[in-house]
């Protein structure tokens, strides 16, 4: 990682440590004894992280910051679909919005082989199905369909 | 003998077929990322009500053993854990399959997890009654300890990202104490969302980590791309004895830590896999590539993994202390069948307790049987494109959360950690790390609250003044010290990453 982004890594979690050790502060019958703990060594391994930025310049030479919004940010997208997808399938059942997600994303993401695409939605859907609510007896999400 | 008298318990046709039923039945749910061992036990009892005791049991521990072995093949073939014991797997399991080995690594898992389980069942009818008893010695200080000396094997999975290893593994510690205090009943760190108020479970976890974003992962790759580089496959799941007599130190260490990580109450196969590996990475030689598919690793996680399954049944049988979530969930059965754990489990019952011990150890042989069908199916899925792949294990992710728990809130912490194990991989922050605090985090926390209020808000004299916790301090030292050591393996030359290409990090 770059100098920056260790830095970077360094602050922001000492920052998260000293949140959750504040709001720890009160927590009652020594509940808070462990957050604080917890949090006490993250700022310490923390401080060692930009000692070791000042110390060994050389582990960092020749690498940079680079941020890609279409590579960084497609993840986020894909988490975003997921979620559609998630109350999709309370809605319209799982059949149904399966039927739809799994092909749709695969075309999203760049696969051409509809023929592949359709086989293993055709065979993956009654199997998942069967498996989950047939044999583990697993109350599988209803919708208005199936 | 008398242990003896009874292995002719187990070739009758009820316990033969509780035997496949259970290795099958664990070597399926195992496989799948978000349902675990524990859950296919569970789901085993209600058949075993009608079946004698001794079958019930057998069909049980088979389930058991399967369930942990079971675990690895989406480990290694998709870098999706079954199980929470087979994290570890994935690091070089997965490489290894990266590089069209995928094959050689299930004959490595399947060697390791037969031979550690035979050997571990041998632990079991042996060993039980006088290891049993060392475990009575270990008090608040000793648990705190071996937490921590879980946490010090985070150093072996971060490959010279050591800080950020550990910030990553004392920020799942820090999650693991979100939900209700159990000692007050107070909520902490809700933020005041319900989801959060019986805590972060492992399993939303560990789906969440690796399957969830190994999912995201193969979506961005190359749509019509494969896992494995290799698209013909051999029906052989054995290796040759030349093979693994190339890797006997590698077995043995991991073997070893099983055998002892079993015995220590809530250690179990999700610790020790990562002692083991940390033990392996230590004892790494020039030319090793720990991280790119090094089969010493992988022959230490497995090895470590199977060895837990039967010396955690130890402290069960005997004292009744659950090494394990799997072997409390089998404690639960065997209370159900009317045995009561205890050294009268033994005198009164010998004829059940040995047959099932018999069982576990023929089961362990079945299973690597059992085996050289199921592989060769699973490792199909190598070879499907990732622009389908990585859909459907979004898919089966979400399902298996979803019918595991039955709440729509471990969905979204699933996801969560999805997000989260998909940047922490991609900036190095070890998600193994994270999952390995989250699991120890409960295990640290309580030892560390009752030590403080033993040794009065005085703990160093106290952990002192205990010889088992003097020696594990002296393991985490070691261990730090092996961590902080500069190594001449594995490592890539500054700015160049292990592909040979030169680092862009994107922070």
């Amino acid at each position: 990682m770059s100098v920056w982004g260790d830095r970077l890594s360094a602050l922001l979690a000492s920052a998260g440590a000293a949140y959750l050790a504040y709001i720890s502060w009160n927590f009652p019958a020594n509940g808070d004894i462990f957050p604080k703990f917890i949090s006490g060594s993250v700022i310490f391994v923390s401080v060692l992280l930009v000692f070791r930025t000042f110390s060994g310049q050389a582990i960092h030479a020749g690498r940079r910051i680079v941020l890609s919004l279409s590579d960084d940010g497609f993840p986020l997208l894909l988490a975003a679909i997921f979620v559609g997808y998630v109350q999709l399938i309370f809605w319209l059942g799982y059949y149904t919005a399966t039927a739809l997600f799994l092909p749709g994303l695969a075309l999203v993401v760049g696969t051409r082989s509809t023929k592949g695409v359709t086989i293993v939605t055709v065979v993956t859907l009654p199997l998942l199905y069967a498996f989950f609510e047939g044999f583990l007896n697993a109350q599988m999400p209803r919708g208005m369909f199936f | 003998m008398e242990i003896l008298s009874y292995a002719l318990n187990i070739f009758s046709i009820a316990n033969m077929l509780a035997m496949l039923v259970g290795v099958t039945v664990g070597l399926v749910i195992g496989a799948i990322p978000g349902l675990s061992p524990p859950m296919a036990i569970a789901l085993l009892i209600p058949v075993s009500f009608e079946l004698p005791p001794d079958t019930a049991l057998i069909l049980l521990v088979a389930c058991y053993a399967a369930g942990i072995y079971g675990g690895a093949f989406s480990a290694i073939l998709l870098r999706a854990p079954g199980t929470s014991a087979s994290a570890a797997s994935a690091i070089e399991g997965y490489e290894m399959t990266k590089r069209g080995k995928a094959v050689e690594a299930i004959r490595i898992s399947t060697f390791a997890s037969v031979v550690g389980g035979v050997i571990s069942g041998i632990a079991l009818m042996t060993l039980a009654p006088p290891l049993a008893k060392f475990s009575l010695f270990f008090g608040p200080s000793e648990f705190f300890l071996v937490a921590l000396l879980g946490l010090s094997s985070i150093a072996a999975v971060t490959f010279g990202a050591l800080f950020r290893g550990l910030i990553a593994g004392l920020f799942g510690m820090m999650i693991s104490t979100f939900g209700v205090d159990i000692n007050s009943g107070f909520p902490r760190f809700t933020f005041g969302y319900i989801g959060f108020e019986s805590g972060i479970g492992i399993l939303p976890a560990i789906v969440g980590l690796f399957a969830f974003a190994q999912g995201l992962e193969l979506c961005q790759s190359k749509a019509m791309g494969r896992i494995s580089s290799s698209a013909k496959l051999s029906w052989n799941v054995w290796p040759s004895l030349k093979d693994m007599y190339k890797l006997r130190w590698s077995l043995t260490r991991g073997w070893v830590t099983g055998l002892v990580m079993g015995i220590v109450p809530a250690a179990g196969a999700s610790v020790g896999q990562w002692i083991a590996y940390a033990w392996e990475v230590s004892c790494a030689k020039p030319g090793d590539r720990f991280g790119k598919g090094e089969p010493k690793g992988l022959a230490a996680t497995e090895g470590s993994n199977n060895g837990v399954t039967g010396t955690s049944l130890i402290p069960m049988f005997v004292l009744g202390i659950p090494g394990g979530i799997s072997a409390a969930v089998i404690f639960g059965a065997l209370m159900i069948h009317g045995l009561q754990p205890g050294m009268q489990l033994f005198t009164n019952r010998p004829d059940v307790i040995y047959t099932i011990m018999w069982g576990f150890l023929a089961a362990n042989i079945m299973m690597g049987l059992v085996a050289g069908v199921f592989a060769r199916l699973m490792a199909y899925l190598t070879v499907i494109p990732q622009g389908i792949l990585g859909p459907l294990i979004l898919v089966f992710s979400f399902m298996g959360v979803y019918a595991g728990t039955n709440n729509i809130h471990n969905v979204w912490i699933m996801m969560g950690f999805g997000v989260i194990g998909y940047y922490a991989q991609k900036w190095r922050f070890a998600p193994a790390g994270i999952l390995l605090g989250l699991i120890l985090g409960p295990i640290a926390e309580s030892g560390f609250r009752d030590m403080m209020i033993i040794s009065d808000g005085n703990p160093i004299p106290y952990i002192l003044g205990r010889p088992i916790s003097v020696v594990i301090l002296v393991m985490i030292f070691v261990a730090l010290y092996f961590a902080f050591k500069p190594k001449s393996f594995g490592a890539p030359p500054e700015g160049i990453d292990d592909n040979g290409q030169p680092i862009q990090d994107k922070t």
